[in-house]
């Protein structure tokens, strides 16, 4: 798989490089590529430094995403009341994108990295708690008689049969978060940011320093990447009898 | 040759007597499925360390009577001190968890204390039965039969009192079936074994005592004691398929 991405990525830098050659582009219109490297290579520290946050704000996002869903998914199991009230909720939800929200979000939490990580963890929180949700409601019924008949109380049922049942429809939520998380982190950012990746585009942008936004936009899609493969190890570490069975 | 069959005696019901063993009594209440009956109220008796299979046709109610039994049924909680272990007709193995996990999820449940203990008896077990290779495998990397014996490894790791098998060699074929027969019968000769299932001759090769259920709404038509020697004589299986309707 790594060696048919190198061999795409080096295909389309190849027609880019032909793109800008061809038409002899500007470097504020399009930077060649062997522009965007030197100033990927001369900027390490400062691409770091801004990757840093922003790939903070990304885990700490999903991580608290994640851990409010579940314990909201578990809530809704086991107290219909709670059920009943937050269902409707996650189901509207559903419908709005946490962008629209984001402007008031930045407003009322400043524009530190908290307004982010709560951007993301708001993006998760209820795709999560439906799909795992859903998950501890699919649970085969023939395991719940058989925890039954062997006497194990509610928690018991959710620990060892509802919980490990419902982790593909959890895992399938999280590789979804993994790729919305990223974007969630950027438009964040945009809105309103003193630094992190998204702040570092924009900042180029509006100081036309293209080669520097191309650095910074590959450095946030090799994160967002690498972020979505190490989600998508750790399903086929927690998952390993639907990775196989796939 | 001591064949019992006994056609008209049910349901004076007096299994005690004629096995000579204790057995565990139940009284199968009347049961309607959407308004309309199903089963007539019935005692049902199941010789202690036998197997007892119940025949009849598909819709009877065979399965509601092990899920009765089984208190799986809300309104008709059995209200029972039995360790009971439950084999469907779908695999009940769970499938993210290996062969030894699925035979150690009782004691896990149970929160049996000595983890060690419990881990050595399931591994002498999958020794016993010549599945040790396999301990480590997902249900999905076994075959239908070794499925099955993963199952009854569980049951006996549970030892549990009573065991209720809802058809659950229907999807071998059938040269894994007749394996998986012998299998479980070896490894839970000691058990008391309640049995559903269509196919007679799997009937006559595993029990002790067949039951025939027939009628709307049904009830024990016919009951059959077999002994070994019984096994293996021709005009019982023309005399089982005559009791359950059909003439070979």
């Amino acid at each position: 798989m790594i060696i048919r991405l190198i061999i795409t990525s080096l295909f389309l830098i190849l027609c880019w490089w032909l793109f800008v050659f061809a038409f002899d582009l500007p470097t504020y219109i399009l930077p060649s590529p062997e522009l965007v490297f030197i100033r990927l290579i001369n900027s390490i520290p400062l691409l770091l430094d801004h990757c840093y946050i922003t790939l903070s704000e990304i885990i700490i996002g999903f991580i608290s995403g994640t851990s409010l869903g579940i314990l909201t998914a578990c809530l809704m199991l086991y107290f219909p009341f709670f059920r009943l009230m937050i269902h409707p909720l996650l189901l509207i939800t559903q419908t709005i994108p946490v962008f629209v929200i984001a402007p008031l979000i930045i407003l009322w939490c400043g524009y530190g990295m908290i307004s982010k990580i709560i951007m993301i963890t708001l993006l998760l929180y209820f795709k999560i708690a439906s799909t795992f949700y859903d998950g501890l409601c699919r649970t085969p019924f023939q395991f719940l008689e058989m925890a039954q008949l062997m006497r194990a109380n509610r928690f018991k049922t959710l620990l060892y049969i509802q919980f490990p049942s419902a982790l593909p429809q959890l895992f399938s939520g999280l590789k979804l978060g993994a790729v919305f998380a990223p974007i969630a982190a950027l438009v964040g950012e945009w809105i309103g940011a003193s630094r992190g990746i998204g702040f570092l585009i924009l900042d180029a942008y509006t100081r036309v320093d293209m080669p520097l936004l191309f650095a910074a936009l590959f450095v946030h899609i090799l994160m967002s990447v690498a972020f979505y493969h190490l989600v998508l190890l750790s399903t086929q570490k927690f998952t390993p009898w639907i990775q196989e069975k796939s | 040759m001591n064949l019992n069959l006994q056609p008209e005696s049910w349901p004076s019901f007096d299994i005690n007597h004629n096995i000579g063993h204790d057995a565990y009594q139940y009284n199968i209440p009347h049961f309607s499925y959407d308004a309309k009956p199903l089963l007539n109220a019935f005692e049902l008796s199941l010789p202690k360390s036998s197997w007892t299979s119940i025949l009849g046709p598909s819709g009877i109610g065979k399965t509601t009577i092990l899920r009765l039994i089984a208190g799986f049924i809300p309104d008709f909680q059995s209200n029972q001190n039995l360790k009971i272990a439950y084999l469907p007709q779908s695999e009940l193995l769970l499938p993210w968890a290996k062969a030894i996990d699925n035979v150690l999820i009782g004691n896990k449940i149970k929160n049996n204390q000595n983890k060690k203990d419990n881990k050595d008896k399931a591994i002498q077990i999958f020794e016993k039965l010549g599945l040790v290779d396999y301990m480590s495998y997902y249900p999905h990397q076994l075959s239908g039969g070794m499925k099955q014996r993963i199952q009854i490894a569980r049951v006996l790791l549970e030892d549990a009192d009573l065991v209720l098998m809802d058809e659950p060699f229907s999807q071998l074929d059938a040269l894994t079936r007749i394996e998986a027969n012998t299998f479980a019968k070896n490894c839970l000769k000691d058990k008391t074994i309640l049995l559903v299932t269509h196919d007679p001759m799997e009937a006559l090769r595993l029990s002790d005592q067949i039951l025939i259920l027939d009628g709307k709404p049904a009830n024990i038509k016919d009951q059959l004691f077999l002994t070994e020697a019984d096994k293996h004589r021709p005009e019982l299986i023309h005399e089982l398929y005559k009791k359950l309707g059909v003439n070979l």
